[in-house]
């Protein structure tokens, strides 16, 4: 066991040092090793540019992501209650989980422009197919023998709603964050990449048109460390929050 | 017999909501789309026009380049991916190792990858390629190891006990135990594959079903797009669909053998 947990520690130095390895021998202009993309990682910190294309594409992230909550968490929590509202909305929905939403991404740009809600947008429809699906099923995790029990014994509609039903569903909107929040991620820099040159998108398009691979390896290193973070941070919530529910988790 | 009608019944009554929503949205965007076209959205009947045109005029024959790039992305993911659960599940090392890897690899937006790719791989096929597979490999090799997890283990010791050879026991009951979880690994990792190629169509090379939506969004061919997307989202609805079939039926059958 000791050794498997050293091993584990060991890991992550020999990816870094194979990265290291791989860039100073073979990589040339267009692999740069670790210690050259952290070298341009704090310079573009330091300068300035990446904080401030940082916060501009996450204004979109943050609008965009916070519609698909306000949308999805009602839409999901209705889904899972009624089975009209099911199995009116459900066909929509479950082509938008099996079809490639970034097809849309033409359609936002004719129809909103070269604007921040345009990228706002496409962060929405990207994040909010998985949310409400999860919101959904977590409104159908609860036993409706509690519900009924409930009923029968006279309780209130605000008592039903904020000890029963929204308790309930919780394991599944939080699993809804964490699994659509990646997504989101992803819708914000598919907008900035393909139809509006902003942010993080700009940055990434500046360094491969001036073949500045240091820079665009630090942006990329910026925007996985975002997702695994914002992931994993939805996560360690879910856990605090419910610590009862964590194996179904 | 009163059931049965009860249950054709409850069929219509299933049925009925998602028909009528589905004609209810189409009748909304034919009316919206005839009196408010400037806003961007062309009535349905206008679009499907622009589809057929599409389609005639053989500007679908880009799909399939597209659907060549899925194939080869798609088919590198699956052997990958299903030979790297295969090693997760021998190896408890290596589960121990990459598997906290490959479960972060999935909170990645592997959008952010795309311009990477383009710089090592060059403009043409690589990168297309090379984003299929990233969408799609880590899907399938979670879903491999998941399923192979799946196994009851009180089979296993049964059929150990009874003296199966370790290649029988492999083939008679922790195959058919996994298939499920393994297809619907194979599902998603071939969902995801399209999404990488029109991530890649669009990133990497104006090339394939991508490409034709946005060189139609640049000329402003508003039906066409619309009718576009509505292809690519049909194509993936059906690849989906003929999944879970095929799912469905290896599935039962692997059920069947395993009782």
């Amino acid at each position: 066991m000791a050794r498997t947990s050293l091993e584990r520690v060991c890991f992550p130095v020999v990816l870094l040092g194979a990265w290291e390895l791989v860039g100073r021998t073979v990589g040339g202009l267009l692999f740069p090793p670790f210690t050259a993309t952290l070298a341009s990682l704090a310079s573009r910190i330091w300068d300035g540019s990446l904080v401030e294309a940082f916060l501009t594409s996450n204004a979109a992230l943050a609008i965009g992501y916070a519609a698909a909550l306000a949308v999805g968490m009602p839409l999901g929590i209705m889904m899972g209650r009624s089975r009209l509202a099911d199995s009116l909305a459900g066909p929509y929905l479950q082509v938008m989980m099996v079809s490639p939403v970034i097809a849309l991404v033409p359609v936002v740009l004719i129809v909103l422009g070269l604007s921040l809600s345009a990228r706002a947008t496409i962060v929405f429809l990207f994040s909010l197919p998985h949310f409400t699906f999860n919101v959904r099923a977590g409104m159908r995790s609860i036993d409706p023998a509690l519900v009924e029990m409930c009923e029968s014994f006279g309780a209130r509609r605000l008592f039903l709603w904020t000890r029963v039903l929204l308790p309930g569903a919780m394991p599944g909107i939080l699993a809804g964050v964490w699994n659509s929040i990646g997504r989101a991620i992803s819708g914000m820099i598919v907008a900035e990449l393909t139809i509006v040159s902003a942010g993080l998108g700009r940055l990434i398009r500046t360094s491969v048109d001036g073949f500045d691979a240091s820079a665009l390896f630090a942006v990329t290193l910026v925007l996985a460390a975002e997702g695994i973070g914002l992931t994993y941070a939805a996560r360690t919530l879910a856990h605090r929050l419910m610590p009862y529910r964590s194996e179904a988790i | 017999m009163g059931r049965a009608a009860g249950g054709l019944r409850g069929l219509v009554i299933r049925n009925s909501a998602p028909v009528a929503s589905v004609v209810a949205v189409a009748v909304a965007w034919e009316i919206l789309g005839r009196s408010l076209y400037l806003m961007g959205l062309p009535a349905l009947s206008t679009v499907l026009a622009a589809t057929w045109r599409l389609g005639v005029q053989g500007d679908l024959i880009v799909l399939g380049d597209s659907l060549r790039h899925l194939a080869i992305g798609v088919g590198i993911a699956l052997i990958a991916g299903l030979a790297t659960g295969a090693l997760l599940v021998i190896s408890k090392r290596l589960e121990l190792l990459l598997l906290p890897y490959i479960n972060a690899a999935m909170a990645l937006p592997m959008v952010a990858f795309v311009p990477i790719f383009i710089l090592v791989f060059g403009f043409r096929s690589g990168p297309r390629i090379a984003t299929i597979v990233a969408f799609s490999y880590f899907v399938v090799v979670i879903n491999t190891f998941a399923g192979a997890r799946a196994v009851d283990p009180e089979l296993l010791e049964m059929a150990e006990s009874m003296g199966s050879s370790r290649l029988r026991t492999f083939i008679s009951i922790r195959v058919p135990a996994s298939l499920p979880l393994v297809m619907q690994g194979i599902a998603l990792g071939i969902g995801r594959g399209i999404i990488g190629m029109v991530t890649g169509e669009y990133l990497v090379a104006t090339a394939g079903i991508g490409g034709l939506l946005l060189t139609l969004a640049q000329n402003y061919r508003l039906p066409e797009l619309y009718g576009g997307v509505l292809v690519v989202m049909v194509l993936a609805v059906v690849v989906y669909l003929a999944l879970c079939r095929v799912e469905a039926r290896i599935t039962s059958w692997s059920m069947g053998s395993a009782r």
